[in-house]
């Protein structure tokens, strides 16, 4: 899913590039869209920009970004709704230290209603991508693509081999198994695929081995 | 049962605990009459290894009488006089065939932790850690002896204990350090380290044909032994400015052919700050080794030469010198010992009065002395070399 992982990336760096002055400049920023300049709204641009580099965080950083491509989407939401608050407040705009209102109020009402456009754009955007990743995760198994691979080599022949599998394995599969004939005499290689953690099908890879080769479990 | 138990750093107890019993069926139990403190307990003991847990029994080196058997093990009876190997190995995997019996691919039942720490597992080991198994050891009344049918060599011979006892571990322990050197007609082999492993190096490499052998440590009284015994030839460094220059003068400029590290992990340095250095980075985690003797054996070898390691090393070490090794085609070669493919060798060699390891034992104790055995052995108090206990 490589197209799907360089939107998220763009994501993610879209989400520290809105971050970084949100916390550094509220003022600025919120002037900016058209919201009043006041300490409350300071604080919750301080807020959403300590989320948003919570995200580009997430999503940069780890290998299955969907969960935090979800947590952007949720981010918008919350966005949209303090953007609407700010479009009903009748003294938005900046106000004058001496205290006649607001001044522009048209330009500010236009400056908010473009945020609120460009937020909802990239609610599309994080709601596909999330979307996108998601199905190939592996965990929703659209594709069938098992995470767990692992080997172990045993002596004996594949067939052999693959016999007493199928003999302890009958009826509980751990997933795609192949038997390979390792080079020069080596034995028999085991490749599984399997849904199951890399440690409890390593396990049962060695458990196997050690009844096959040794005719019992090695106990301590 | 009485059996010595790990209780923390610098602590042993000998106590009570549960009679092993037959778990598999590849299975004996051994009533143990001599066990041996090796050098490498003292890593246990000092708080070196990882995953040793309070209660673990102790000891690899140990030897008895079979009192129980599973039902496939049919070549061993009640009754039979057997040395214990310290690797558990199964005798059916890829590695045991080729004899590399301690990479036994099916002994470690905590094959997962040791992979963790260097990459895959090696065989399990007689009361050596979790990660190496988890096995209750031998310094104890009995030992149950997993796949009994592969390790244990039968003595029939009427040798004492004492004489056959380091079949165990530690006498080809010393020899595969020496056949690793590949040794030529006219070699000279130094050796790092005058203990009990460094002796029977020191011995090996005569067996195997040296010219000469050097042997380097601090202790006077494991020189003296070296040469009384060993017939090597003795660098006290504590008393030389400079081992490598010494060992290239010796040697008419050349070096040593073949370097072999008896020593391992908790070396000594003889200038203070250097042994102070690597003592704080281990103290600290840092490294979890201290090199100087594997440093330094590398610095000494002869260009194209084999730098043979016997001592053990847990985990990773600091200014390890890579650039002599690449820049002078140096081979380093190692590993735990494949004790099954030496005992027959070796107990021959006994039997043919090459050697008597017995002469390494300067203590006899009690096993309930077993805690006064590792301080004795540890500070190197009253001149010990090795320390035998009968449970």
């Amino acid at each position: 899913m490589p197209a799907a992982k360089s939107v998220a990336d763009f994501l993610g760096w879209l989400s520290l590039g809105l971050g970084v002055p949100q916390v550094v400049m509220p003022g600025r920023v919120a002037r900016s869209i058209g919201v009043r300049d006041d300490r409350g709204t300071r604080a919750w641009m301080r807020v959403v920009g300590v989320r948003e580099h919570a995200a580009a965080a997430g999503i940069l950083a780890a290998r299955q970004p969907a969960g935090w491509l979800g947590a952007r989407v949720a981010g918008d939401v919350m966005d949209l709704t303090l953007l609407a608050i700010a479009l009903r407040r009748k003294d938005r705009g900046r106000r004058r230290p001496w205290g006649f209102g607001s001044v522009r109020p048209e330009q500010d009402r236009r400056r908010i209603r473009m945020a609120i456009g460009a937020v909802a754009g990239v609610l599309v955007a994080d709601a596909l991508a999330a979307a996108a990743l998601g199905r190939g995760s592996g965990d929703g198994s659209e594709e069938g693509a098992p995470q767990t691979k692992a080997a172990i080599t045993v002596t004996g022949d594949p067939e052999q081999v693959q016999r007493t599998w199928l003999d302890r394995h009958a009826g509980n599969g751990i997933g795609m198994v192949r038997f390979v004939p390792a080079p020069g005499g080596r034995g028999t290689e085991i490749h599984v695929a399997t849904e199951s953690s890399m440690e409890s099908v390593k396990e049962e890879l060695r458990r196997f081995k050690q009844l096959l080769e040794t005719g019992e479990e090695a106990r301590s | 049962m009485r059996a010595t138990v790990w209780s923390g750093r610098n602590t042993v107890q000998v106590e009570n605990v549960p009679d092993p019993q037959i778990l598999n069926s590849r299975d004996a139990i051994v009533r143990i009459t001599s066990t041996a403190i090796c050098g490498s307990d003292l890593h246990l003991y000092d708080g070196y290894i990882p995953t040793v847990e309070r209660g673990d029994v102790l000891g690899h080196e140990f030897m008895g009488e079979v009192v129980e058997t599973g039902k496939d093990v049919d070549n061993l009876s009640v009754g039979d006089r057997v040395v214990v190997p310290f690797p558990i190995a199964c005798g059916n995997c890829a590695a045991c065939k080729t004899g590399l019996y301690s990479l036994c691919e099916n002994s470690n039942p905590n094959a997962a932790l040791a992979e963790k720490l260097w990459g895959y597992s090696p065989c399990g080991i007689f009361g050596y850690s979790h990660m190496l198994g988890g096995y209750a050891g031998g310094q104890a009344e009995y030992a149950r002896v997993p796949f009994a049918d592969v390790g244990p060599i039968k003595i029939e011979n009427g040798f004492t204990d004492d004489q056959v006892l380091f079949l165990s571990d530690i006498f080809p322990t010393g020899y595969m350090g020496a056949e690793l050197c590949d040794i030529a007609p006219g070699d000279t082999i130094a050796v790092w380290g005058a203990g009990p492993v460094g002796q029977f190096a020191i011995a090996s490499a005569y067996m195997l044909g040296a010219e000469r052998v050097i042997a380097i440590d601090r202790f006077q009284y494991r020189l003296d032994m070296a040469r009384d015994e060993g017939h090597a030839e003795v660098i006290n460094y504590e008393e030389t400015p400079d081992v490598v220059e010494i060992l290239k003068e010796m040697t008419g400029g050349r070096g040593p052919d073949a370097c072999i590290d008896a020593v391992g992990m908790e070396a000594h340095h003889a200038h203070g700050p250097i042994h102070a250095y690597d003592r704080v980075k281990q103290a600290t985690r840092m490294e979890s080794d201290r090199p100087h003797a594997l440093r330094e054996a590398i610095q000494a070898c002869r260009n194209g030469g084999t730098v043979s390691v016997m001592g053990v090393y847990g985990g990773f070490v600091d200014k390890f010198p890579i650039g002599a090794v690449v820049n002078r085609s140096l081979t380093i070669k190692s590993g735990q010992c494949h004790v099954q493919r030496y005992l027959r060798p070796l107990l021959e060699r006994i039997e043919n009065g090459d050697i008597d390891p017995s002469f390494v034992i300067t203590h006899r104790m009690s096993l309930e002395d077993a805690p006064t055995g590792y301080e004795t052995f540890k500070h190197k108090r009253d001149n010990c070399m090795k320390v035998v206990l009968t449970p």
